[in-house]
């Protein structure tokens, strides 16, 4: 029985994309002695320290780098308009107000964003 | 549907007193704090609910940090009767979100409360704010070595336990049941007044989080999915981190097999062999978590079984999809284990799933990461299930038995796909209970869709209803109906305690149906 492996999980995304996130501790799982899979479970490590970083790991990738939301990465895409979609919402997107996301600290988020170097190629969900 | 062009002001309220109620609100929390103009008050506007976001437009929004901030705003509402509806995270987004349950309300957004007050590691408690994240708890649980876990619902990083709990939530841990596990709450009254209940009224006292129930009347269950009080403290116990932790799943194939499935796995739960809330989720659960239906389908409409069935084989998943959990010591989780495997052998359906089996694949993954009170979006797949915005959780509770099973879902199915849509449901397994969760996903940029799922909503209310079916929780759309189901009596009590406790009505008017 298959289940399709998606993109990577979202932290260890971030962390190859931005290269500023410690890598992901298990607690308990990683792979065993015996080469079994367990799934990553993050740890402490996984934690950005800048607030940006972290509201862009945690917030942000959970769904745009899980395959919930579209892909933003290594897209270029203007600050004023990842700003517009985080304060308005788009469909299935919630939209975050001042109190959730302040205005300075989604500048820097939306400058991640626009900078961010392309995800790491995963194998494209749709392949046979 | 509300005329856009008129001033946002709630019901029986002047524009001159709601002007005046602002100024003061002004001079109290500063103007930055107090949020009038189209763009700062947008994000709070919208929701994935099926009515008209215009609705539910804020007149207003403010923002506190103390509990003499928010004293300050109920002495202001009161001298001007114009209402607050709080928000903690906002983030409820089958509910309502960030939006006031009528129009024109001012949101008090309590986001920026968000003192992580204690966590005390040998008793495994916590006592946070109402602007405290799930995400925020866990960092600062891990950042600080403390090896306690958290229960979240399936918005985790950006949901907090306060606004959960108070809504009556859940979770998919053995601590899902969120407020069986809260213990002591502080509320500012209407009146100006702070409440602590349980053991928190005692001077000196050390044991607010250490025993629920204080003495005399319980207080904490009417401040909860209701308006006679803002909550700016909450308790809660968090549950100690095991040696071991095996997650696991049970694919069954058959859709029939529903009945035979509760029946053999909910003894288990209520004997404490499997402890947590493990979920029972059906084909398009389990598919939208990792895929759009567009995948396999085009068409509009309810997707066609024979698509479904597709899914099901291309896929590997089953058409029940059982996710649960065992934690404790090597030992302790081999021998429930055991158990577990031979009521299955017994039933003679049903193969198993383990970490070793599903590695960090989806939707096994995020599942794991659930049931172990770790962050993850992953569950917000099923708003890319059909696209479009809209969703609405439908949420009747049911006898945890296999013989209430295959009705309801009978039930919903042919209901739902009267109106085009699909039946997207799980079965949370509780104490004695199922909550049996459908997700209403319909596209709100089309305004058909939208009517259709409104009125789909509606129905599913009243034949459940009817059935003797009533729902745990509903959107703020539906508040008033919902209520309606648990008679006249409850109704009546619901005013009394309201008009006692806040006779000019300024905390969350209609909330669970209740008014002055």
């Amino acid at each position: 029985m298959t289940h399709r492996l998606l993109a990577a999980p979202c932290a260890l995304a971030a962390a190859l994309a931005l290269s500023a996130c410690g890598a992901p501790s298990g607690e308990q799982a990683g792979s065993s002695a015996a080469g079994a899979k367990k799934v990553t479970y993050l740890g402490k490590d996984s934690i950005p320290q800048d607030p940006a970083q972290r509201y862009y790991q945690q917030v942000c990738m959970a769904c745009h780098a899980a395959g919930v939301g579209p892909e933003l990465r290594g897209r270029e895409l203007p600050v004023e308009a990842v700003k517009m979609f985080v304060r308005n919402g788009s469909r299935g997107m919630p939209a975050f107000p001042q109190s959730m996301i302040d205005d300075a600290t989604l500048d820097a988020v939306a400058r991640l964003v626009s900078t961010s170097k392309a995800a790491p190629a995963v194998p494209y969900p749709y392949a046979q | 549907m509300s005329d856009d062009t008129q001033p946002v002001l709630p019901k029986g309220v002047t524009q001159a007193s709601f002007q005046a109620a602002l100024t003061r609100l002004r001079a109290l929390l500063g103007a930055d704090n107090v949020l009038t103009s189209d763009e700062q008050l947008t994000p709070y506007k919208k929701t994935m609910m099926s009515s008209p976001d215009e609705n539910h437009r804020p007149g207003a929004a403010v923002l506190a940090r103390t509990v003499e901030e928010v004293q300050g705003i109920m002495k202001i509402c009161n001298e001007f009767k114009t209402p607050v509806w709080p928000i903690s995270t906002g983030r409820n987004f089958g509910y309502g979100s960030a939006a006031p349950g009528t129009r024109g309300q001012i949101v008090l957004d309590l986001k920026h409360m968000n003192k992580i007050i204690e966590v005390d590691p040998v008793l495994c408690t916590a006592l946070v704010e109402p602007g405290v994240t799930y995400q925020q708890l866990w960092n600062y649980l891990k950042e600080n070595d403390i090896p306690l876990w958290l229960s979240c619902p399936a918005p985790s990083a950006i949901a907090g336990p306060v606004g959960n709990t108070m809504d009556r939530g859940v979770g998919y841990t053995p601590y899902g049941e969120h407020f069986m596990m809260q213990c002591g709450m502080e509320v500012v009254l209407a009146n100006g007044d702070v409440l602590r209940t349980g053991m928190g009224g005692v001077e000196n006292s050390n044991t607010w989080q250490a025993f629920k129930w204080g003495y005399g009347p319980y207080l904490d269950g009417i401040f909860t999915q209701s308006n006679y009080g803002i909550c700016t403290k909450m308790g809660m116990w968090l549950m100690p981190q095991p040696p071991a932790y095996k997650p696991f799943s049970i694919v069954f194939d058959n859709a029939g097999d529903i009945d035979a499935i509760v029946d053999a796995l909910v003894p288990l739960r209520i004997a404490g062999i499997i402890p947590n809330a493990f979920v029972i989720a059906n084909i398009m659960w389990e598919a939208a978590a990792i895929i759009p239906r567009s995948k396999y389908y085009d068409g509009g409409g309810s997707t066609p079984k024979a698509v479904l069935d597709e899914i099901q084989r291309k896929e590997g998943m089953g058409a029940w999809n059982v996710y649960a959990a065992l934690y404790g010591t090597p030992e302790q989780i081999e021998v429930n284990w055991n158990i577990i495997r031979g009521a299955i052998d017994k039933l003679g359906k049903g193969r198993f799933v383990t970490e070793e089996e599903a590695g960090d694949t989806e939707p096994f993954r995020y599942r794991a990461q659930l049931m172990r009170g770790d962050m993850t979006l992953q569950e917000f797949g099923l708003y890319r299930w059909r696209g479009g915005g809209g969703s609405m959780w439908f949420a009747p509770v049911s006898q945890a038995k296999g013989s209430e099973t295959k009705k309801q879902v009978e039930l919903a199915e042919s209901i739902l796909n009267e109106y085009g849509l699909d039946y997207v449901g799980e079965f949370i397994v509780g104490m004695r209970d199922m909550h049996h969760v459908i997700d209403v996903l319909f596209d709100k940029g089309d305004p058909e869709e939208t009517r259709q799922a409104n009125a789909c909503f509606g129905k599913l209310l009243s034949e459940f209803g009817r059935r003797g079916y009533a729902v745990y929780r509903v959107n703020t759309a539906f508040m008033e109906q919902a209520a309606d189901l648990y008679g006249p009596v409850k109704r009546s009590v619901d005013q009394k305690l309201k008009r006692a406790l806040d006779p000019n009505g300024i905390i969350a008017p209609g909330k669970s149906g209740i008014f002055i």
